[in-house]
């Protein structure tokens, strides 16, 4: 990913953080067909590996863990994006040196495919992954995996199958306006408000440069 | 991409809808040093070739254009709108307990050989194409003359433009289709309830499911 160094994000924390923000990603690979992308839920072991590691589950029929199985892969996160329009840049009119953009803040981890094909590590993920998005989703009476009858939850364990990334390099990229004035920056961010974009106007407010510095 | 038949997004219309409407595409490329990913906004220019051709640009300093295998097809996802779903919803919860959670989604993939473009002429059409296709809508549409030309110029010797002629397009939209009608009616009712992130959008495609393929 081309990254001018005004966007780049390394910070561990703040990658782990939009990750688990973000848990639908696109898992990349490169097999035999050429290359595929698959959009699945992750969970985020951050203790896991120098660089945290991640897990998911996909079906049993999905070929992609048969394909790519121990190759290199990446799964992209993102969060918040949106376009930029001129026409909120209040120092457009002065000089009108100014063209669209577009705002996005998206991380890639890279790291090798392991295929765990075992009942016991697919139970636990999707144990974890159900009372993290039911905690999220603020159920007044969570579900739990326990509400279902035992051998309909059996059945389901055997056609998925899981997957394991521990993540050997990890790059960020938020691209919020940080390069414009602040006034610009603060335009931009109220156009978005405007048409409810209210998660990338904050992520731009976020990002912007204190003053002084 | 995994595509069950109860997912499978097959009408063009719809894909190219959904490209419209989330433009900002995930492109991944192969090159010697493994696979290149760029977030580029695109446009579709749904008349140019057999299947239509996305549009796009990178910066000149972007190393993509000059590390990709140019043989190779690249991959552009476009992601809409998605929401994590909870058998709480599911009336089918409290009579036979037969439910889990699960994630919709919808989803168009294109897959094609990425080109540069360097003419520039083709270049200021395309960036033309590119700002009318997001201006569209707002109040006073910025256009590309209204910047000073030579500003322009100079912007466009900083970049280069990219067109992949799409070979192969696929769609998947998860929408609760392999759900009984009743936990798919009270999903929407569910998403509407909770309003927030993209869940008003999710509940209109599993609305939209439940009347094309009920």
């Amino acid at each position: 990913m081309y990254r001018p160094t005004h966007f780049e994000e390394n910070r561990p924390e703040v990658l782990h953080a939009l990750m688990q923000a973000h848990p639908l990603a696109q898992l990349v690979t490169h097999g035999a067909d050429g290359l595929d992308a698959n959009p699945l839920p992750f969970e985020l072991d951050a203790r896991a590996g120098p660089h945290g590691t991640l897990r998911a589950h996909v079906a049993r029929a999905n070929p992609v863990w048969q394909q790519a199985g121990d190759t290199e892969v990446l799964v992209i996160f993102q969060a918040a994006q949106g376009y930029i329009s001129p026409n909120w840049y209040p120092s457009k009119p002065e000089h009108h040196r100014h063209v669209p953009t577009w705002n996005y803040a998206v991380v890639h981890a890279h790291g090798v495919l392991r295929v765990r094909d075992d009942e016991r590590f697919v139970r636990g993920l999707v144990g974890r992954l159900t009372r993290e998005h039911e905690r999220r989703a603020q159920q007044e009476r969570p579900w739990r995996m326990g509400d279902s009858a035992p051998e309909f939850i059996n059945g389901l364990l055997q056609v998925i199958v899981g997957l394991e990334i521990e993540i050997t390099r990890l790059t960020g990229k938020f691209k919020l306006g940080q390069n414009r004035e602040a006034r610009d920056l603060e335009g931009a961010a109220t156009g978005l408000d405007g048409l409810g974009q209210h998660d990338l106007a904050l992520a731009m407010r976020n990002a912007a440069p204190r003053q002084g510095n | 991409m995994y595509l069950p038949p109860y997912h499978r997004l097959d009408d063009r219309d719809a894909l190219h809808a959904l490209i419209d409407a989330h433009a900002l595409g995930t492109w991944v490329c192969r090159s010697a040093d493994g696979l290149i990913a760029n977030h580029i906004p695109f446009v579709l220019d749904r008349h140019a070739g057999p299947n239509g051709t996305l549009l796009g640009h990178v910066a000149r300093a972007n190393p993509v254009w000059r590390q990709w295998d140019a043989t190779a097809e690249s991959v552009v996802s476009f992601l809409g709108p998605q929401a994590y779903i909870t058998p709480g919803w599911y009336p089918g919860k409290a009579e036979h307990g037969r439910v889990v959670p699960t994630w919709n989604y919808a989803a168009a993939h294109v897959h094609g050989v990425a080109q540069v473009i360097e003419d520039g002429d083709r270049l200021l059409d395309l960036l033309t194409r590119l700002t009318d296709a997001q201006e569209t809508g707002h109040p006073s549409p910025w256009r590309v003359a209204d910047a000073p030309p030579d500003f322009v110029a100079r912007l466009m010797r900083g970049i280069v433009g990219i067109q992949i002629p799409i070979r192969h397009i696929e769609g998947r939209l998860k929408a609760s289709q392999d759900e009984a009608p009743a936990d798919r009616r009270g999903t929407v009712d569910g998403l509407h309830a909770r309003g927030r992130d993209a869940d008003h959008a999710v509940a209109d495609l599993v609305e939209q499911a439940l009347r094309t393929h009920p």
